[in-house]
């Protein structure tokens, strides 16, 4: 029998490091380890990782449990939805009968379009997504103006996007140069995309167009291995792109916002 | 306290283990333990009796945590910049500090599939089996999931120099 057992699979390697190998193939994963010490150290560090997990996890499982994940409140509070739903299902009936004759004079209360605010971001970072991932993998033609000629490109997209153009420094903090930019359609409007890129080639891309909000907050999306910060602010979307990790991204975010800004500072004090 | 209480209240550590682990945020993992009572309490009537019980609320706990993570990607995640400012950074962290990679660092790298199945099978101990069907894959899938998992864990916590920018090209 022992020339014609089942050969060792990940199956196997896989229950030696969770400690479950059956009783029957304790013997064969044995003689096969013993051949391959550098294979036995991996599944041993595995195991020794394994442990540290649920070491670090423990404390977790031993706190007492918050009275909201007591059975009976999760009922309780089953219970008093129920009621509710009940409640708003009775107002509802009464609300039908009222609406009847109100619902005429409500409907400027009510009706009409919505402000998109608050979905504007999304849809201006899924845009500079696009664009970063169309032109950051391009390598003859990444961008339409080279940074050599910065002022002109400041002068032309400025231009386009009705509004100044700041193009930060983000040479001296993050080690990103200017490599170029260029012009896009973004719907009715249109966009400004700069490229940066570091010493190793990876590059960023930061996203200028104008129809935004008047402000927003810095939003974070990520998609694959791209990361992007994106905000509004006075009627422009800005969007940093870059596989980047999240904290260092917001950094470069914060910088480009605090040029923005001051830019925008100077030229209130000028007026 | 009555039947159904005690069979489900046994499980609520090990719940709330997975679901921190999962969000590291003790709120969120709170709210979906939370949510996957309710679910289990209303759902009581439907789960097969003779099935494996720990094994069908992982499932439900599961399922919430994906709906939730697909409703989060599609509205991005909202920071607020007073708030984004408080995050403490990796590079804070006293043991990243000293040259001691953190476990639980290291497992923030993988793919959330392969997270998943390290810790159902190596944390809460679960059967492959049983991981299988709370990830609704079959058992293969499982085997594989794991040991890539383990490989990129084991990759994540070997001493490396400092992570620069990883080049797009």
């Amino acid at each position: 029998m022992s020339g014609l057992e089942r050969p060792i699979g990940e199956d196997d390697l896989a229950a030696h490091v969770d400690g479950r190998v059956p009783a029957g193939r304790q013997a064969a994963l044995a003689t096969y380890l013993a051949e391959r010490p550098d294979q036995e150290a991996e599944l041993r560090r595995d195991r020794e990782t394994l442990m540290a997990l649920r070491d670090r996890l423990a404390p977790i499982a031993g706190e007492p449990v918050p009275s909201r994940l007591r059975v009976a409140a999760i009922r309780a509070e089953r219970r008093g939805r129920q009621r509710r739903r009940f409640g708003l299902a009775l107002a509802a009936v009464l609300l039908l009968t009222v609406g009847g004759t109100a619902g005429w004079y409500g409907r400027d209360l009510v009706g009409g379009p919505r402000p998109l605010a608050g979905r504007a971001w999304a849809a201006i970072a899924e845009e500079a997504l696009a664009a970063h991932r169309t032109y950051t993998v391009e390598v003859v033609h990444p961008v339409e103006v080279k940074a050599a000629e910065e002022a002109h490109l400041v002068q032309w997209l400025s231009k386009r996007l009705k509004r100044r153009l700041v193009i930060p420094d983000l040479e001296e903090r993050f080690g990103l140069t200017l490599v170029g930019g260029r012009l896009l359609p973004a719907g009715r409007d249109v966009a400004a995309l700069l490229m940066y890129a570091d010493a190793s080639g990876s590059r960023l891309t930061l996203y200028v167009r104008s129809g935004g909000a008047r402000e927003s907050a810095l939003n974070f999306m990520r998609e694959g291995e791209v990361s992007a910060f994106s905000w509004m602010d006075e009627g422009y979307g800005y969007v940093v792109s870059a596989a980047m990790d999240r904290d260092k991204l917001q950094s470069v975010a914060k910088a480009v916002l605090a040029d923005v800004d001051l830019d925008a500072a100077r030229r209130r004090r000028a007026l | 306290m009555d039947e159904v209480s005690t069979r489900l209240e046994r499980h609520i550590p090990a719940l709330r283990r997975y679901a921190w682990a999962l969000l590291r945020d003790r709120e969120a993992a709170d709210d979906l333990v939370q949510d996957c009572l309710e679910r289990a309490v209303g759902r009581w009537a439907l789960r097969r009796r003779d099935g494996d019980l720990r094994a069908w609320l992982f499932a439900i706990l599961h399922n919430l945590f994906i709906d939730g993570l697909r409703r989060r990607r599609r509205e991005g995640l909202r920071v607020d910049l007073d708030h984004a400012a408080e995050l403490p950074s990796p590079g804070s962290d006293p043991e990243s500090a000293t040259g001691l990679r953190d476990v639980l660092a290291a497992l923030d790298t993988l793919p959330s599939e392969q997270r998943a199945v390290i810790l159902l099978v190596g944390v809460e101990e679960l059967s492959y089996e049983a991981a299988a069907r709370v990830l609704a894959v079959p058992i293969g899938t499982v085997m594989s999931r794991l040991s890539r998992g383990r490989e990129r864990l084991r990759r994540a916590l070997e001493p490396a120099p400092a992570a620069t920018l990883r080049r797009i090209k």
